[in-house]
């Protein structure tokens, strides 16, 4: 089998899993409750719901210490069964019973096997023409739309899925912690690096657990699977707000494919990380506080909180978006700042007040309870959670940043141990203390410019707001672009008066709201230079800013389309236009050259050959009977399988090699992975890119610490006296050492070892001090 | 009372039930060829057509000269006459020099292997000399390492030998462990469990020289203590730490190979070569005889002798012990086993008792005989001193009397007999006689050529005795002929001296040793001394040549009539299928190969993993 074919049956697995687990069990569950309402609202629900339990079920058995594979299954089958049949008013007593007089029937020879075979039949036929009947309604009835879903998601294969199939490692580098993270949970070890929003680990550790799917393999694809669940809760979110039918669509694939948007918008979707899978939760929560908003007050009065369907599903979305990364729920929580300005006049009424904040509080209260209940158990915060802490005090954003990093060298150090590497967070670090300095030379420019009227004030923040947007979002591009984007938010704030004027109330606040949020998203995006607290680094601001932006222009044409042919006559006809528009766009994006197509698919942290290998060494091996050494994480990628050793570790120890120099792996066999053309692991050198070569192994042994030996020409050194050791050691066992792959990029070379008798692996392999003179 | 109808129904009933039962054994006897020996092929003078290496000369080698092995120590001494025996075998050209310093400096060209028969030839110049070779490619073997003192103080012969210290110069072990892969059979340990086993079993040369070997070797066999002694080192004593008995190093470009101990001095050499040559090559293919034979001596005996000793052990006369008692326990041997038989009978033991042989039983034996495809040999021994044309002219009445048509194929005679044998060989009743077994003797090749019309096939164990030697010994054949020959001699069950002569005892300890130790040798063809005989007159006569091209390896071979079988040794790499003849697998990376022409084309699987890439150059 090839890896090509490997790759896309494990991503389709895990794609199947995960859907059946988060939409489709819902959607059976609660399939009474849903009848009527509209499939993107259905959709929503469904998701958020999945999420919500799968995610505390899993938080809930760790920490009562009782999490396994079978707690699991038995924690969701149970509970979605005894729902099913409440909600859908099975009575299960009655089929129960009824099953077992059948029984009994048979067993007598009254029943003979002839007729449960036509009974089975006939139930057969009658679900099947339920499932024909539906399809025809939602599938056959709307085959324009389905159109566009298929071109969605073609886009997202061509554009993201493609990454599955030419890149099979991960695209980030702090992923080998995350899957530690996971490992950790299935030891019984949750927060094991203190405690942290531990949603998306959850997830992954439930697909792993539950299902069998390796946490590596999780990791390296899951990617895809969020990439088109942000998509499509985009979609939604557009289809439940949009008036008309063909606009969303023409949104979707305005973010999708549009290849203006700056690279640290989209560049995070190739990995799987816990940010990227928050956001996803973020819509959810807009559209479901934007749903209750527009219940008129009638409809709410005397309305539990739990009995409202849309704040319930609010409480979900925004716990879930604070259970799995800060960041989501600070775009979520300004987002309802946004929807609060929109709906003013319905926010300060009781009716509305009281839930919303209540269903705030409970929600915060929900997802902040398990990290709670492991810090009052002795768990200390992780670095991250540190600096959230400080934000929401409103602790300067030095003493925030400094404690920040204080925290992460922290985790770097212990990832370190464990041969893990944090290059992001490093990263992350620098460009916040860049943001610091920016802001504090901004502040020091403006003690000496002299002081402005309110318009050149207000000129001049437009000015930098367009050119931020330019910066980040649009980059390259003329700063008009960066105007007319501003103009476009104010526009649709203004569209929504308008309509709140002509009485399209519900509609109108709804675009008020949205234009308010941005305006918020874009004060974030440039909060560094206008001296405000920069709550999120601009360069993660814009991942969220363009995704929350395509709600703009969408609305934009859709409020204006519905402004002027609002009559529910001229229903039609809007969709006509909004079909012609969205083709348009399509046509437009293609004759321009706007669309995406030159990606660029790679891993700077695993190569192909390493996950080959590691993929076959799990299949050919009992497992616990192997050890890879290598420069890769190996360690976490293959925790339940086999072993492994550093490659720095291996070599170091023969670096000085005496005649009792000795070093014995003892597993049966044991594999050797070299990059024939080293990675840079996110840090290019001049030679970036040379191969191995004996000039490489004549270099003096990397003495660094940390990962540093890991990266950049220390890692071609490593490469180079990796291969050379390997291949006098296989000239002195041609019989047991041998070439388990090769490609032009990458060599693993197999040792087979007899268990009573080890190989001592340290040899003079020519790069290496002898310092025994017996030996020369 | 049994109405009338009811009587003749049953006596119908019983009389369809005899017929049914005994129509089928009627047919059968009547129609029995017991009388014809479907083993036996007529003998022939094979042996003008042996393979014989070239006569070379260090002197006169040249570059176009064959590859040879070059043998350095005491021509015709035991480790000479073994490695001059697996040459013959696996058709390699032998030279064989007294010292080192009496090769040229410079050959013409430098052996493929060089076995010294001891490390005291190595030393000062010689040692020079063999590094050079060794540096050149040669494979340097020591078949014996002596004299641990001198070893010890020779810090380059160490560092040649991958010696990284001389631990101790006598240490007295436990037993013996074999790695897996060196011999066919699988690793094992020659450790006893309990005392008796240790006495009734352990004969392996247990008191050696403690050879502690470095970075760069592969170890194939090494000392083990038990537990207690292991603690006695303070606990701390790896496995790699164990004393060293068979192991190569690779110093340069060749390899060098150490066997510390006298197994080179048996046949248990010829396995030890094969398992060198194949460990350092990517694949080995060489020619075995892949026969497993079980023969029974001086059975049956058809005089009733020693009736006293019988009478009181069964209490039946010997005859009727053979046939009720003894024969049944063989039938289900040859069963259980899934081996043949060859029985060699005797007219009788003692010359000098007035017991003639009882004419009625030898076709009794030869139809029990055809029932399990066993063979009828003849047993040329005898308990009297009477020589053996004295014995054949008086068998031959007895045989004359029998006026049967059946012709034997294959003789059992003492070792010593040997020669009488040869000098009688067209004398009736052995003039149809084309091979001849006799007991295991280090003094003669396994299977070799006593004439040029009759071939020896030894005996390799007795099967009741049988020791952690014998059974090293056995796997070592195994592994270079795939060939054994257990020897079951009734003589001592006919003429008991000790109480665990009796049939009882002899038959528990044989068929338990035969069941167990030869079970991993199933794959063997099971033959009878007749069928043997050809595949040995295959192997004497063959001569063959190997090539390989990616995952073709081209076999040709010549001097054989019909089939040739050989062995093919690789590193785990699997036969895909082949032409011009067939294989079964014997274990993993061990393959028996049988062919049918002149040439054979053995296709091995490519090497591939589970997972592939588009991009991957070479796996």
């Amino acid at each position: 089998m090839s890896m090509t074919t490997l790759v896309i049956i494990r991503f389709i697995s895990i794609f199947a899993v995960y859907f059946c687990l988060t939409v489709l069990a819902p959607a059976i569950v609660f399939r009474r409750w849903l009848k009527g309402l509209r499939v993107a609202e259905q959709f929503l629900i469904c998701y958020v719901t999945g999420n919500f339990y799968v995610i505390n079920l899993v938080f809930v058995l760790q920490l009562l210490h009782i999490s396994h594979p079978a707690t699991l299954w038995v924690g969701t089958v149970i509970p979605a069964f005894l729902a099913w049949s409440k909600i859908n008013r099975i009575p299960v007593r009655e089929r129960v019973r009824e099953f077992f007089v059948a029984a009994k029937r048979l067993s007598r020879g009254t029943l003979g096997l002839k007729m449960i075979w036509h009974r089975m039949l006939y139930q057969i036929l009658i679900y099947v023409r339920k499932g024909g009947r539906i399809f025809y309604q939602k599938v056959i009835k709307k085959t324009g739309q389905w159109m566009f879903v298929v071109v969605i998601v073609f886009s997202l294969f061509w554009i993201y899925g493609r990454g599955l199939i030419l890149a099979y490692g991960y695209a980030a580098s702090d992923i080998p912690v995350h899957i530690s993270w996971i490992n950790q949970m299935s030891r019984g070890n949750m927060f094991s690096a203190g405690v942290y929003p531990f949603g998306f680990h959850c997830m992954m550790y439930y697909l792993h657990a539950a299902f069998g799917f390796d946490t590596y393999v999780l990791l390296c694809q899951f990617f895809f699977v969020q990439v088109i669940c942000i998509h499509f809760v985009l979609l939604a979110f557009l289809k439940l707000c949009c008036k008309t039918t063909y606009l969303p669509y023409a949104g979707t694939l305005f973010y999708v494919l549009g290849n203006f948007w700056g690279l640290q918008t989209y560049s995070r979707f190739y990995a799987t990380l816990p940010q990227e899978f928050g956001m996803i939760f973020v819509l959810p929560s807009v559209s479901f506080a934007i749903a209750f908003f527009q219940t008129h007050r009638e409809r709410l009065a005397g309305k539990k909180i739990w009995r409202d369907r849309n704040l319930l599903c609010f409480a979900m979305s925004f716990s879930l978006t604070l259970a799995i990364h800060f960041y989501g729920t600070m775009v979520a929580g300004l987002c309802c700042i946004g929807i609060a300005v929109g709906f003013f006049f319905r926010f300060v009424r009781k009716e509305y007040f009281g839930k919303i904040m209540l269903t705030g509080i409970i929600s915060v209260v929900i997802a902040v309870l398990p990290m709670g209940v492991a810090y009052a158990t002795g768990t200390p915060l992780q670095g991250s959670l540190g600096w959230g802490m400080s934000v929401i005090h409103g602790t300067s954003n030095e003493d925030a940043l400094d404690s920040e990093i204080a925290e992460n060298s922290e985790i770097t150090e212990a990832v370190t141990e464990s041969g893990e590497i944090s290059t992001e967070e490093e990263n992350r670090q620098s460009a916040d203390k860049e943001q610091v300095t920016e802001t504090e030379t901004s502040t020091e420019e403006q003690l000496v410019v002299p002081k402005k009227s309110m318009k050149q004030k207000i000129t001049g923040v437009g000015e930098q707001l367009a050119e931020r947007i330019i910066q980040f979002i649009l980059p390259g591009k003329e700063t008009p672009f960066g105007y007319l984007i501003l103009t476009g938010i104010v526009v649709v704030g203004l569209l929504g008066l308008a309509l709140c004027v002509t009485r399209r109330t519900d509609y109108g606040m709804m675009l008020i709201a949205v234009s308010a949020y941005m305006m918020i998203m874009t004060l974030l995006l440039d909060a560094g230079e206008l001296g405000l607290p920069v709550l999120m680094d601009p360069a993660r601001c814009s991942i969220y800013y363009v995704y929350l932006f395509i709600a703009v222009p969408v609305l934009f044409v859709d409020g204006s389309i519905y402004f002027l042919l609002g009559f529910r006559r001229l229903n039609v006809l809007r969709n006509l236009i909004s079909l012609f528009l969205t083709g348009t766009l399509l046509i437009g994006m293609n004759q321009y050259g706007v669309i995406r197509q030159n990606e660029t698919f790679g891993s700077d942290f695993v190569s192909n050959g390493a996950i080959t290998c590691l993929s076959n060494i799990i299949h050919d091996n009992a497992d616990h009977t192997w050890t890879i050494i290598s420069a890769n994480d190996e360690t976490q990628m293959g925790l339940d399988h086999g072993y492994h050793t550093e490659m720095i570790s291996f070599l170091r120890q023969m670096e000085y090699l005496t005649k009792d120099t000795t070093i014995t792996i003892p597993t049966a066999s044991v594999y050797f992975f070299v990059e024939k053309v080293p990675l840079n692991y996110a840090v290019p050198y001049v030679k970036s890119g040379q191969s191995i070569s004996k000039a490489g192994a004549l270099q003096a042994l990397p003495n660094v610490g940390g990962i540093g030996m890991y990266q950049g020409e220390n890692r071609w050194i490593l490469m180079s006296r990796m291969y050379y050791w390997a291949q006098a050691f296989e000239k002195l066992y041609p019989d047991a050492m041998s070439v388990y792959y090769e490609s032009d990029q990458f060599i693993c070379y197999k040792l087979d070892q007899n268990m009573y008798h080890l190989y001592n692996l340290a040899i003079d392999y020519g790069y290496n001090q002898i310092v025994d003179e017996q030996m020369e | 009372m049994v109405s009338k109808r009811n009587f003749v129904s049953i006596v119908i009933i019983m009389g369809v039930l005899l017929f049914l039962f005994q129509f089928s054994m009627v047919i059968r006897d009547s129609q029995s060829q017991y009388d014809v020996n479907t083993d036996y092929t007529q003998k022939q003078p094979d042996g003008i057509n042996a393979w014989n290496g070239e006569t070379m000369s260090m002197d006169s080698l040249t570059e176009e000269s064959p590859d040879y092995v070059l043998y350095l120590g005491t021509a015709d001494g035991e480790m000479h006459s073994q490695v001059s025996s697996w040459c013959s075998y696996t058709k390699r050209n032998l030279i064989c020099m007294q010292n080192v310093m009496d090769c040229p400096e410079n050959p013409g060209k430098i052996p493929s292997i060089a076995i010294l028969e001891s490390e005291k030839l190595a030393d000062g110049d010689a040692l020079d000399r063999i590094e050079s070779w060794e540096q050149q490619g040669t494979t340097i073997i020591f078949g014996s390492l002596d004299d641990a003192l001198a070893i010890g103080q020779n810090d380059r012969l160490k560092a040649f030998l991958g010696i990284q210290t001389v631990r101790e110069n006598e240490t007295e072990l436990y037993g013996v462990r074999l790695f897996p892969e060196f011999l066919l059979g699988g690793g094992t340990d020659y450790a006893a469990s309990t005392k008796e086993e240790q006495m009734e079993r352990q004969d392996m040369q247990l008191t050696v020289p403690w050879y502690q070997v470095g970075t760069g070797t592969k170890v194939y066999m090494t000392g083990i203590f038990q537990d207690q002694e292991m603690k006695d080192f303070g606990g701390t004593l790896e496995n790699e730490e164990l004393p060293a008995l068979i192991w190569r190093n690779s110093p340069q470009k060749g390899f060098v190979f150490a066997v510390c101990g006298d197994y080179m001095k048996d046949c248990t050499a010829i396995g030890i070569l094969d398992g060198m040559i194949s460990d350092i090559s990517s694949y080995n293919i060489y020619p075995v005889v892949n026969a497993q034979n079980l023969s029974v001596v001086d059975f049956p005996e058809f005089a009733n002798e020693n009736d006293d000793a019988m009478q009181k052990n069964y209490s039946r006369s010997a005859t009727v012990s053979e046939r009720d008692i003894i024969w049944p326990a063989f039938v289900a041997l040859a069963d259980q086993s899934k081996m043949k038989i060859t029985c060699f009978m005797t007219p009788e033991l003692d010359y000098a008792d007035d017991n003639d042989p009882q004419e009625n039983q030898l076709v009794f034996y030869l139809k029990q005989m055809k029932e399990i495809n066993a063979e009828a040999g003849l047993a040329l021994n005898s308990v009297t001193d009477i020589s053996l044309a004295d014995k054949l002219a008086k068998d031959e009445k007895f045989w004359s009397k029998q006026k049967c048509d059946y012709r034997f194929g294959a003789a059992y005679a003492e070792s010593a007999q040997i020669e009488d044998v040869v000098a009688n060989q067209d004398t009736a009743p052995i003039a149809d006689v084309g091979t001849v077994t006799c007991e295991y003797t280090k003094n003669q090749p396994l299977v070799s050529y006593c004439s040029d019309a009759v071939t020896l096939q030894m005996a390799t164990s007795d099967g009741v005795d049988y020791t952690y030697r014998d059974d090293l010994r056995m796997r070592s054949v195994q592994s270079a002929l795939a060939y054994t020959n257990v020897m079951l001699n009734m003589q001592k069950i006919l003429w008991p001296e000790h109480e665990e002569d009796s049939w009882e005892i002899v038959q528990e300890r044989f068929s338990s040793n035969l069941l167990t130790f030869w079970k991993p040798f199933e794959a063997f063809s099971a033959t009878t001394l007749s069928e043997s005989d050809q595949r040995t007159r295959s192997l004497l006569n063959m001569n063959y040549s190997d090539t390989r091209t990616e995952n073709d390896i081209t076999l040709q071979v010549s001097g054989v009539k019909d089939t040739g079988w050989f062995i093919l040794r690789t590193h785990g790499e699997e036969i895909d299928s082949m032409d011009g003849g067939n294989w079964t697998e014997l274990e993993s990376g061990a393959y028996l190969i049988e062919t049918t022409g002149e040439q054979a084309v053995i296709h091995m699987k490519k090497q591939g993993l589970h997972y592939y890439t588009d991009d991957q150059t070479k796996n």
